[in-house]
């Protein structure tokens, strides 16, 4: 069932369009990410759902009801929904229980159920110890759990997400995402989640966006997004990428170096593309030629880094220009100028399109 | 390497008696030293001599608490003090009914005009108080103001409604030019508050009047308080508008009950003692107010804040923008078209006419009367010096303090500010009683107004300064420290070109308010050495309102000019950066 349809959503600020004819539906009980550089248009998305700003064109409709058009716009406060802001914005002159209680105030809940569901919530979040705190009293992961009681006590139409997670340090961070996707697990509320983190997105969400300069390049879950990135965008964005140009050959496509057949490039139809994507992690190096079917290609090492987790090597093939970006296991060590083979699993090549905005 | 220069000086002190000798003659330490020793002349003796006077009988200088018998032991004394806090209250009150709805208004809806309602509210501020009155003093006297005129005039009555010699009269006037200080403070703290703080509240179901009620206000409420609180303590040490509207109503304030000490026989230690409640007042309601804005977290709470849609108010907002223009036609335009009027006239009381109308004034206020010329050339000739003392001072404790250049500099930043919880006319009996009898006798001397307006304007500049250089990363003179310069290279090479304006800024601001101190010069200006604002007061008391009017005008015109100066240089609100 779809509960939030985006229909030819456009923005314009003057000249710039912020966010260009997009096209999004969620399904009831959905968490969808929209991901992307600063500058893409994300949150104005975000705020147009939530209604701080009207669209230019295009509509925002909520189960099948028109909240938002370039001529009438439903106010934030008659659209049931809840938002997490970047700050927080926990008001600090009340305190944690009464910035959670503020919602079902306005929705003139009875007073005990009031009572009941902020303790209920204040469980869940395990913060009912600091009820009568102020947000200046706590922490920055307490004040985040503040900020989700304060968001879910309403069980909202819609929850939305804008960089939640952007003023937390690295470790509190991941604890945080973790709860956010186990608070959607438990409440099943319909979300969207506006993060320039790729981990952050991966982790939380059912289906991921990826926007670039005001449209979604791609909508997959989030495998599908790394393994079969459809526009060189989203492969480079997404993880670490090889960029390889292919010559399609009737029923092979001719690279630098090597051949493969078109049936063992796994992708099922013809191709249109002269560009295809080979994730760093993908490819392996071999100090002796390795047997099997894979493509092998023998050549030397030209740089390397160790990263902590892995190693970053260059690789530079010995009879051509092919050089390719590989990322190996700490254990898997080589010298600069070593000569190694490069097993490619012919699999993990992925033609991508043309660029929309090329 | 960052620590270094710091790191030294810290170890200095306990670095034994050789090292504390080397350290006592590097030329910093010798400054702030000598910064010392004038902190001491110019606020630490002064404060000191008040309280020492307070118990000392005048005959034989003996300790006694006679003083304190004498002053609070009549009724009539007491009861200036009541009305002094009655007019307090009630001065702030109104002015938080002006102040509050236009600073909602212009920082957060869509009333028309609000660059201009902005502009309004400074010139309030700028129009020095006792200029005010005298304008009301000419709109609202009981039988001959213009107001009570008009009325008469409409409706054939035979008295007018209105008279400014009144309680009530003096609450309204004395509001009508305090409010600023609570319009400006509401503003910043409205102004600061993250819009995610409102649209949070918007998203959980809150209207806009429910927004503004349950959350922008509530958040803003200490600012207004905070400030409320300064206007009350302005009007308690506010002299000139009780002095023109109070005596003449028949009743004391505080201020007034002091100046009347003062007459002959000057009985300094009585005044002493009677300033003491006042003091103690300020004190307390100063360490209020700083425990009320001291949490920080009400306005610095962060985020993206994005793009502030102001609230529509609908046809409400032109309510609100009458409102406005009627604020601004009782604080600026009545008064300062009566007052030029009057300045342009024969008789003020006679209507305008091509016969009634003359240069005269002027040219009476100008060349012809030497008492009033003497008193111009003083007043620019003091408010220069002490606004080039106050800001060179101030930048010196300021940098000093901040850079932590020794170990008591916190001490020296607290005894700057020290003058800024007493109000001027008790620091005017300060330096009466400090400096006046032997052995400085500088009674008489223009030194004397010149020490006493630096010590009530040191905390501006310094203030100013201090925050201009909390802005500016220490880094920048540890670059000139490494790349071989020392701390006077780094000062005058780095520091003081990129605060020059802020520094400019200051001067300004304490010049202009300079030239219009009344409260301090009232007891320390001898004749030769008299001020505008206290000439005023004569003049007022002589019935010469033309030439009043006159000064009057000069004196908005110089502030206009320097105000207009000051702001294509420095901006718009160079005026309201003071923390």
């Amino acid at each position: 069932m779809d509960k939030l349809n985006l229909k030819s959503l456009t923005k314009r600020f003057g000249d710039l369009t912020v966010v260009d004819n997009l096209n999004l539906t969620l399904r009831s009980g959905e968490f969808v990410s929209l991901l992307g550089p600063s500058g893409c248009g994300k949150t104005t998305t975000l705020r147009m759902i939530a209604g701080f700003v009207t669209p230019t064109a295009g509509a925002v409709e909520m189960d099948g009801r028109q909240l938002s058009s370039a001529s009438t716009s439903l106010p934030p406060e008659k659209r049931r929904m809840s938002m997490i802001f970047q700050s927080y914005a926990l008001w600090p002159n009340m305190t944690v229980e009464q910035n959670v209680a503020f919602g079902l105030k306005m929705r003139k809940v009875a007073r005990d159920e009031q009572t009941r569901r902020v303790g209920q919530i204040l469980d869940v979040v395990q913060l009912r110890h600091l009820a009568a705190r102020y947000p200046n009293e706590l922490s920055g992961g307490q004040q985040q759990r503040v900020s989700l009681a304060r968001a879910l006590v309403v069980q909202p139409e819609i929850l939305l997400l804008d960089e939640p997670l952007s003023n937390l340090d690295a470790n509190l961070r991941e604890e945080m995402r973790g709860e956010i996707r186990r608070l959607h697990d438990e409440f099943g509320i319909t979300s969207i989640y506006v993060t320039h983190d790729q981990a952050e997105a991966m982790t939380t969400s059912d289906r991921i966006a990826v926007m670039n300069k005001g449209r979604i390049e791609q909508i997959d879950d989030p495998l599908t997004l790394y393994t079969r990135p459809k526009t060189r965008y989203v492969a480079e964005f997404i993880g670490r990428s090889n960029i390889l140009e292919g010559r399609p050959n009737g029923s092979s496509v001719a690279f630098d170096g090597f051949e493969v057949a078109l049936a063992r490039l796994g992708t099922g139809g013809p191709i249109h593309t002269n560009e295809f994507s080979l994730r760093s992690q993908n490819v392996a190096l071999h100090a002796a030629c390795p047997s099997g079917d894979a493509v092998i290609v023998p050549g030397n090492i030209t740089e390397r880094a160790f990263l902590g987790e892995t190693w970053d090597y260059a690789f530079r093939a010995d009879a051509c220009g092919l050089k390719v970006r590989v990322t190996s296991p700490p254990l898997n060590i080589f010298a600069v100028g070593q000569k190694v083979w490069l097993e490619i699993n012919p699999s993990h090549i992925v033609p991508i399109q043309e660029d929309h905005h090329a | 390497m960052a620590e270094l220069g710091i790191a030294r000086n810290r170890d200095a002190a306990p670095a034994g008696f050789g090292a504390a000798v080397r350290n006592a003659l590097s030329p910093t330490t010798l400054v702030a030293l000598l910064l010392a020793a004038v902190l001491v002349f110019l606020v630490a003796n002064p404060l000191f001599q008040l309280v020492k006077d307070s118990f000392t009988r005048a005959s034989d200088h003996s300790f006694t608490f006679a003083n304190y018998v004498t002053a609070f032991g009549r009724p009539r004394y007491v009861q200036a003090l009541i009305n002094s806090v009655e007019l307090g209250a009630a001065a702030a009150i109104f002015a938080s009914i002006i102040a509050v709805p236009l600073a909602w208004g212009v920082s957060r809806t869509d009333m028309p005009g609000r660059g201009f309602v902005h502009v309004m509210v400074l010139a309030s501020f700028l129009i020095p108080p006792f200029v005010g009155a005298i304008g009301w003093i000419l709109l609202g006297g009981p039988n001959a103001g213009w107001i009570n005129k008009a009325w008469i005039a409409l409706t054939g009555a035979s008295a007018g409604p209105f008279n400014i010699f009144t309680f009530w009269g003096l609450a309204l006037v004395t509001a009508l030019y305090s409010f600023p200080l609570i319009y400006i403070f509401t503003k910043s703290a409205l102004d600061l508050i993250s819009t995610e703080m409102e649209e949070a509240a918007a998203i959980l179901g809150a209207g806009p009047v429910q927004t503004t009620f349950r959350v922008t206000l509530p958040l803003a409420l200490p600012a207004i308080i905070g400030s409320v609180f300064l206007v009350f303590l302005e009007v308690l040490g506010l002299y000139g508008t009780p002095a023109l509207i109070a005596i003449p109503a028949g009743f004391n304030v505080v201020t007034t009950q002091l100046a009347a000490f003062f007459e002959n026989p000057v009985r300094i230690e009585v005044a002493a003692a009677f300033s003491m409640p006042m003091v103690g007042i300020t004190i307390a309601l100063l360490w209020v107010q700083r425990r009320l804005l001291a949490r920080k977290s009400y306005v610095t709470v962060g985020g993206k804040g994005g793009h502030r849609e102001p609230m529509a108010l609908g046809t409400f907002r032109w309510v609100l923008f009458g409102y406005a223009m009627a604020v601004a036609s009782l604080t600026v335009f009545m008064p300062l078209i009566i007052i030029l009027q009057t300045s342009l006239s024969k008789a003020w009381a006679l209507p305008m006419s091509a016969a009634n109308f003359t240069l005269k004034n002027f040219q009476q206020v100008l060349f012809d009367q030497v008492t009033v010329r003497q008193a111009l050339v003083n007043t620019f000739q003091y408010a220069i010096i002490t606004a080039t003392i106050c800001t060179f001072l101030g930048f010196a404790i300021a940098y000093i303090s901040q850079r932590r250049l020794l170990p008591w500099s916190q001490l020296l930043a607290n005894i700057t500010l020290a003058p800024f919880a007493v109000p001027g006319i008790v620091l005017a009996i300060c330096f009466y009683a400090a400096y006046a009898p032997p052995p400085f006798s500088l009674y008489g001397l223009g030194a004397l107004v010149v020490i006493a307006f630096v010590t009530r304007f040191l905390p501006i500049s310094f203030t100013n300064s201090n925050s201009a250089i909390q802005g500016l990363h220490p880094e920048l003179e540890e670059a000139v420290r490494i790349a071989g310069g020392n701390q006077a290279r780094a000062l005058w090479s780095v520091v003081l070109p990129i605060l020059k304006k802020s520094l400019f800024g200051s001067w300004l601001l304490i010049f202009i308010i300079g030239t219009r101190e009344l409260s301090t010069a009232m007891f320390l200006s001898g004749p030769q050495t008299r001020v505008v604002s206290v000439l005023t007061l004569e003049l007022s008391e002589q019935g010469q309102y033309e030439m009043l009017s006159a000064i009057s005008v000069l004196l908005l015109v110089v502030t206009g000019v320097l105000t207009l100066l000051g702001t294509t240089i420095l901006g718009r609100d160079f005026m309201l950066r003071r923390n």
